[in-house]
């Protein structure tokens, strides 16, 4: 098999000296950029770019830069010439609590704009304790590979022998052949083989970097995972003063509010939460409360099959959960998780009430390797078609699609992943779906071709704001502007001017906070930390953050530029998506929340007003909705 | 290899050190040495640690009652390795994993986390097994150390440890073996948990 060596130029501790002068040393960064052509195995580094690092930190905001430089307008997602970047942040793999994740980028294969996703575990660490700040994959192997890094060494292995197992077998045969469990692997399953369009990428067996395909993008290079284990340590510019600050937010973490219920059950808490208000995702979004919701809540989780609490790399909130799930049907069903996403998505939306065969749902979805959101989506979808007479079973291959029916959505699943019959209409997604099936536009759940996370936006105005403009399509992650939803009027005057904002049902003033919660979200993915602590929890603010980086990297942050560097990322993050298309009229949501009156609370979504005091907010076009040249020059995105 | 059952004192002689049965096996040296990391051979033969969350409060070294030592409960721990960070924070003033002297041994698809570190055990297996004298007991503070001038990075020494709680830096090849950070240890600090504890022996 090929081999190839790469010997970074830095040495190393991460000493460069690049463009800043002799000494120069960047803290807190691996310092190295590696790249692999995977047509002729070419494998080279070079030092990470402080000016680029300073001006988008790393991660999501890096791997926007390298998207935006290197990939062509209208470059096919599937195709070689799709770039796939891994990127880590400066916070990754520190003492930050949560500072655990990595994103995942390209030109998405589901959506045909920017593909991005994101995973917490021991894989985005374990990656910049190689020394790699950054990975920037491209061409396409002639056969099936794997990409080992280790430290400076780096090597494309033969994977024609995992090509056909699943994520969890991948990862635990590449374990095996490198001879060490700490090996942190991404992988993909069969269903990014088999070309489904929404396959992710699986970090740490039930670690889903799920969103945009990105999956399907590394299948179609032919490669099969990528194994990480780093032995460097990565200096800090003032490692006294940043684990002062660190103990603050540790301390600010132990004293929150919703600690305990954080650490008992991480964001299945939701589950009750969201029901008690109206927002979940019930039969499709025909219901904003399931009446059996208690029966498949975190609560119940806890109580019936948590076996210990777990956490991400470094982590002071241990909200994840590990679950042995006694139940006869699925013998050995062991995992961790499922979050509220994948719990939401095989209870309430597909009308499914028995928590042992949601949570074998999710673990067929985590094996498979496809995000359980847009699979849920085209079941749901699917059902409500039936449910109005616009889709035969027959035209499903014969199955039962009534609400909740388990053996439909069982086989759906392994009909999508392998795409056969009717799976292989549903495993582009819903918006395709509806085109190929020529029914149901108006019903299928997306915006931008991404399908709607597990809340019913009718509920929550700013998250419903949030999921029309996010930049990967309809996604909560780009903002998650909980704000909305924390009732203190006092706390939306002081921030925003606007008593309103604290008000879920309320519309003045949510232009402003998505765009503050977008900017937050943008720097917790380029700094490679958890939204939970960052964005939710919020332990710091713009002035923490700049004091925490100045610890970090010696660099002289004030807080005004660490909320322009999120501002940054969100705008180029538009003319990226813009460059493929996207205006205004792409800033929407399903018909449903616009148009029909949730039952029982009565209300829509008025988006076009929250638009218009958005993109003003943003100082963006109020017609087009594109970047305007006055604000890409305040942001130096002029020639960028 | 080592006996499966640790010296424990007294009437636990027949528990694991982490409360929940006894220890199955050490592990093999070469993988050990050569993949920098012991990999998970010797967890609670009950499984899962989630048997029972209540710690067993032994200790190896019957002293005085004044000696404080880090005990560790596995089914507390939820794996995240901040205990590791602080260790090399504290010990090198850089994040890292490599150069922990505290290492959590994580197996995803059995969600089991079972944190390893020394137990400055009062006839040390390692020091006896130590070519050179690298390896001495300071008695007066009941601490394993290690003198690193003397150290050849033969890994005897981690070969010796029936608990896997030595292994060798990765780049110097030297013995890394906690020192309690005399007397105020950063993992315990860290962790949220309370899966791993600094008390003092009954």
């Amino acid at each position: 098999m090929g081999f190839a060596a790469a010997s970074p130029a830095n040495a190393p501790e991460g000493e460069t000296t690049f463009g800043f002068g002799e000494g120069f040393c960047m803290k807190s960064y691996g310092g190295t950029v590696l790249r692999v052509n995977l047509t002729d195995g070419m494998v080279r580094s070079h030092p990470t770019e402080p000016e680029l690092a300073r001006a988008f930190l790393g991660g999501r905001g890096l791997n926007i830069k390298r998207l935006w430089d290197e990939l062509p307008a209208h470059t096919d997602g599937l195709s070689p010439e799709n770039i796939l970047v891994l990127g880590v942040g400066p916070l990754a793999g520190t003492l930050f609590p949560g500072g655990a994740r990595f994103n995942i980028s390209a030109m998405s294969p589901q959506t045909g704009i920017l593909g991005d996703a994101n995973a917490g575990g021991f894989f985005g660490p374990e990656l910049k304790f190689t020394g790699h700040d950054q990975v920037i994959i491209s061409g396409r192997a002639e056969r099936p590979v794997y990409l080992w890094i280790h430290d400076d060494v780096v090597e494309l292995r033969d994977a024609r022998g995992l090509w056909g197992k699943d994520t969890r077998e991948s990862t635990l045969a590449i374990q095996e052949e490198l001879g060490d469990r700490d090996v942190q692997v991404a992988a993909i399953g069969q269903a990014a083989e088999n070309g489904v369009r929404f396959a992710g990428v699986f970090a740490n067996l039930n670690r889903p970097a799920a969103r945009t395909g990105m999956g399907a993008v590394m299948a179609s290079k032919n490669l099969k995972a990528i194994a990480v284990r780093g032995t460097r340590l990565i200096p800090a510019a003032d490692m006294a003063r940043f684990v002062e600050i660190i103990e603050r937010l540790d301390s600010i973490i132990y004293n929150h509010p919703e600690y305990v219920a954080r650490r008992r059950l991480g964001t299945t808490r939701l589950i009750k939460a969201l029901n008690a208000i109206g927002a979940l995702p019930g039969r499709h979004f025909q219901e904003g409360t399931c009446a059996r919701a208690d029966a498949v809540s975190g609560e119940a989780i806890e109580a019936q099959y948590k076996v210990k609490s777990k956490a991400c790399f470094a982590c002071t909130i241990p909200c994840s959960r590990f679950l042995n799930v006694n139940d006869p049907r699925y013998p050995g069903l062991r995992l961790e998780g499922p979050e509220y996403e994948p719990l939401a998505a095989f209870t309430a939306r597909v009308g499914n009430f028995d928590l042992p065969f949601a949570l074998h749902c999710v673990d067929l979805c985590n094996r498979y390797g496809i995000d359980a959101i847009a699979t849920s989506e085209v079941i749901s979808w699917s059902m409500e078609l039936y449910q109005r007479g616009l889709l035969r079973a027959e035209e499903a291959d014969g199955l039962d699609l009534t609400w909740g029916c388990q053996e439909t959505i069982e086989a759906l699943i392994h009909k999508i992943a392998h795409r056969e019959g009717y799976g292989d209409l549903l495993a582009d997604g819903v918006r395709a779906a509806a085109r190929k099936l020529g029914r149901g536009e108006e019903l299928a759940m997306h915006a931008k071709g991404l399908e709607v996370f597990q809340a019913d936006v009718r509920s929550i105005k700013a998250y419903g704001l949030g999921n029309a403009v996010a930049s990967r399509g309809a996604d909560h992650l780009r903002s998650e502007p909980w704000f909305e939803l924390s009732g203190d009027r006092e706390e939306g005057v002081r921030r925003y001017g606007i008593p309103e904002t604290a008000d879920r049902l309320a519309y003045r003033g949510k232009g402003l906070v998505v765009k503050h919660y977008e900017e937050m979200a943008a720097i917790s993915d380029a700094l490679g930390i958890c939204k939970n602590t960052y964005n939710n929890m919020e332990v710091l603010d713009w002035q923490g953050t700049a004091e925490l980086l100045q610890a970090a990297t010696g660099w002289d942050f004030t807080g005004e530029e660490v909320q322009r560097i999120g501002e940054r990322i969100v705008n180029l993050e538009r003319l990226f998506i813009a460059r493929e298309g996207i205006t205004r009229r792409d800033d929407t949501l399903p018909r449903r929340f616009l148009q029909e009156p949730l039952p029982g609370w009565g209300s829509v979504l008025e988006l076009e007003p929250m638009l218009d005091e958005y993109y003003r907010a943003r100082g963006w076009d109020v017609a087009t909705g594109l970047p305007t040249s006055a604000k890409l020059a305040e942001l130096g995105l002029s020639h960028g | 290899m080592k006996p499966a059952t640790p010296a424990c004192c007294g009437a636990r002689q027949a528990e694991c050190w982490s409360g929940h049965g006894p220890l199955r096996s050490a592990s093999p040296l070469a993988e050990r040495f050569f993949l920098g990391r012991p990999p998970l051979g010797s967890q609670c033969a009950a499984g899962a640690c989630g048997a029972s969350p209540e710690p067993n409060r032994l200790c190896l070294s019957v002293g005085d009652g004044s000696m404080k030592r880090i005990q560790i409960h596995p089914a507390a721990c939820s794996g995240c390795r901040a205990c590791m960070v602080a260790c090399v924070v504290r010990h090198d003033g850089r994040f890292g994993t490599a150069t922990s002297r505290i290492y959590v041994a994580k197996a995803d698809a059995a969600g089991t986390d079972e944190p390893r570190v020394c137990r400055h055990c009062r006839r040390a297996p390692c020091v006896a097994a130590c070519p050179t004298g690298a390896l001495h007991r300071d008695e007066e503070q009941g601490v394993v150390r290690v003198r690193g001038a003397e150290c050849t990075g033969c890994g005897a020494c981690a070969q010796a440890c029936p608990f896997g709680a030595v292994t060798l830096h990765p780049q110097a090849g030297t013995a890394l073996i906690c020192d309690l950070c005399d007397g105020d240890p950063a993992c315990v600090k860290r962790c949220a948990t309370g899966a791993i504890e600094y008390v003092g022996c009954p």
